[in-house]
């Protein structure tokens, strides 16, 4: 009965002395979680009654609009995007030509980001613009709350005439990477 | 998020899960009898050592194996698991089980019936890969334009519960012998997510550049013990927690005195939940396009602000405390055994004799009810008595994890001390990196015939 029991009692020790986890390695277990998001951002359509006065029969030649942009408002975010890509794509109908300039301000309306003038030149279908933002060397952009798009009809001898009908759309997204 | 990535994964690689298949149908241990009713007992009575008259353990994972994501080669981190993410699919699973018997005894009241009680604590997790949601947090969306990430794929189930139960056992004639347990559980912690719907889309559009599409969205997840999880989360499965009540039923037949039938149905039960409760839900379709901007100087509109107030016009998002029902996950167990070789006689219980063999095979099929589908596990087995005193059965089993898990167990009766210890997967404990599961389970008792 002994034999039997001992044989029985190896058989199991055997089992667990035999375990083995030398080709294993938990002491390099380092993920890097780099995801890339992709979000719509803002978009416009104007036509010729957006650039021209009808009281007083003048042209605008500059018109702004602004949000709060409050993606950096979470810490996480903050402490996690490395980079940010902003994609415009503009088709300009018009027989005139703009100049847009996007501009990020902080809480108190200090300036945090300018993206280089957008200049898009008269009947341009397919203008199409990138802009990078490396957070190491522009920290100030994670401060970012608002952001302003300006709209600029460069100067020409011919005014707008609101019987013609003229559009410029504007398309873009932010890409933001991250290191998580 | 980062934490959230390993922890899904490295609780993949050493969860626990019982399979308990050695144990079915084997001999004539307590742990039988746990796993059958209706087995055929011989002693007069046992008494379990407490917390170790019977314990289970077992590891799986259907997903990869240990070495595929800690393989000690040149390859990163990173690259392995990228691998792994890239080879799992959304019906794969982790799955951690483990039970302890807190008390467990029996005792013969007449020839024909033999009545057991204990309480044992069990801890059951399933958790199915959401694949689509490790790649988006993974990757981002940017690499995966058109892409459609399902919600549904979010479906897990945990439970930690204590268990009361009380059990006959009911010898009808020499060929059958019939059982029942009945069960009261109190439910300490469970979470629990299932028949979740919707999707997250990216897309190009005329309008932006890209699109955000949350479409037919309908999720929810049921907790209760959440709140209190670290100063009452053991407490509670002493009947202080959500009470729920449960059967087993089983059945020992005999063909001839060679060929032998058990099956059992084990936890066809429930648990009320209505102790603290937090329930969440989200429910909606959203488009994001973005804002668009008006230029309109006589009436500037908050864009932000609008975009949020749509975003929730859309899509609900509430938490609540309603009560509701979790089911059991109820078990399927049924064996043939063909005996054959030697026959001994064997003295039982009042002086009576059993005759045995010293050689068994057959066949068991095991069924768990699980959220997105059954587990089901076949497992044919060879039984070798060495004496009145050593059982040893040899199984190879086929399951969601493996066509070849070999498994070994051995009951041992030293005087009044039964001894049971099983280990599954006997292959895969000697190499650790090629396991997808194993499985323990060990019990002491008393029996006295």
């Amino acid at each position: 009965m002994n034999i039997y029991i001992k044989s029985v009692v190896t058989i199991f020790s055997l089992c667990f002395l035999m375990s083995c986890t030398d080709n294993l390695n938990f002491d390099e277990i380092n993920l890097n979680v780099d995801p890339i998001i992709t979000v719509p951002l803002i978009y416009f359509d104007l036509d010729q009654d957006d650039f021209f006065n009808s009281s007083s029969g003048t042209e605008i030649p500059t018109i702004t609009d602004i949000s709060d942009f409050r993606v950096f408002e979470s810490s996480d975010i903050r402490n996690e995007t490395i980079k940010t890509v902003f994609d415009f794509e503009i088709e300009n109908r018009f027989d005139r030509s703009f100049e847009v300039n996007v501009v990020f301000f902080d809480g108190n309306d200090n300036i945090t980001q300018i993206i280089p003038a957008l200049n898009i030149v008269s009947e341009d279908l397919d203008y199409v613009a990138t802009y990078s933002i490396e957070i190491a060397t522009s920290p100030m952009f994670l401060s970012s709350r608002k952001v302003s798009v300006e709209v600029k009809l460069s100067p020409s001898s011919s005014q707008i005439d609101p019987n013609i009908y003229q559009t410029i759309k504007f398309r873009s997204t932010g890409t933001f990477y991250f290191s998580i | 998020m980062k934490k959230l990535l390993l922890l899904i994964f490295l609780i993949a690689t050493v969860s626990l899960k019982s399979q308990q298949k050695i144990a079915f149908s084997f001999g004539e241990t307590p742990q039988t009898l746990m796993l059958n009713p209706g087995s055929e007992i011989n002693y007069k009575s046992h008494y379990g050592i407490p917390i170790v008259s019977n314990f289970q353990l077992t590891i799986g994972n259907t997903g990869f194996q240990m070495g595929d994501l800690f393989s000690n080669d040149s390859r990163s981190f990173n690259e392995k698991f990228e691998k792994v993410l890239d080879q799992i699919s959304p019906s794969d699973y982790i799955n951690l089980n483990t039970k302890i018997d807190v008390l467990n005894f029996g005792y013969r009241y007449n020839n024909k019936t033999y009545i057991s009680i204990g309480f044992y604590e069990e801890l059951d997790l399933i958790a199915y890969f959401p694949k689509d949601a490790i790649e988006g947090l993974y990757y981002g969306n940017d690499p995966f334009f058109n892409r459609s990430f399902s919600v549904s794929q979010a479906i897990m189930k945990a439970d930690l519960i204590g268990v009361l139960h009380a059990g006959i056992s009911k010898k009808v004639d020499e060929k059958l012998t019939i059982g029942a347990r009945f069960k009261i559980y109190s439910s300490s912690l469970n979470i629990e997510t299932n028949n979740n719907s919707g999707s997250i889309t990216t897309t190009t559009n005329n309008i932006n550049i890209s699109r955000l599409t949350l479409q037919n969205l309908d999720a929810g997840v049921r907790t209760s013990g959440i709140d209190n999880i670290e100063e009452d989360v053991l407490s509670n499965t002493f009947l202080g927690g959500n009470l729920g009540m449960g059967f087993d039923v089983g059945i020992t037949y005999h063909f001839s005195p060679q060929i032998e039938f058990t099956g059992s149905i084990l936890d066809l039960g429930f648990i009320k939940h209505s102790k603290n409760i937090r329930n969440f839900t989200a429910e909606g379709d959203y488009v994001l396009d973005g804002i668009n901007f008006e230029y309109n100087p006589d009436d500037p509109i908050d864009y932000w602000k609008q975009l949020e107030n749509d975003f929730k016009a859309n899509v609900s998002n509430e938490e609540t405390d309603d009560a509701y029902t979790s089911w059991r996950p109820m078990k399927l167990n049924a064996a043939l055994k063909y005996s054959f070789g030697e026959r001994r006689n064997k003295f039982c219980y009042a002086k009576t004799r059993k005759q045995y063999y010293y050689n068994s095979i057959g066949f068991q099929m095991h069924t768990i009810m699980r959220p997105l589908k059954p587990q089901f596990s076949f497992t044919s087995f060879y039984e070798k008595s060495l004496s009145q005193s050593i059982h040893t059965k040899f199984t190879h089993t086929i399951n969601d994890y493996s066509s070849a898990i070999f498994g070994a167990g051995a009951a041992l009766q030293l005087g009044k001390l039964n001894i049971f210890g099983a280990l599954d997967n006997v292959f895969g404990v000697r190499d650790l990196s090629t396991v997808n599961n194993i499985s323990l389970n060990f019990g002491f008792n008393i029996t006295i015939d």
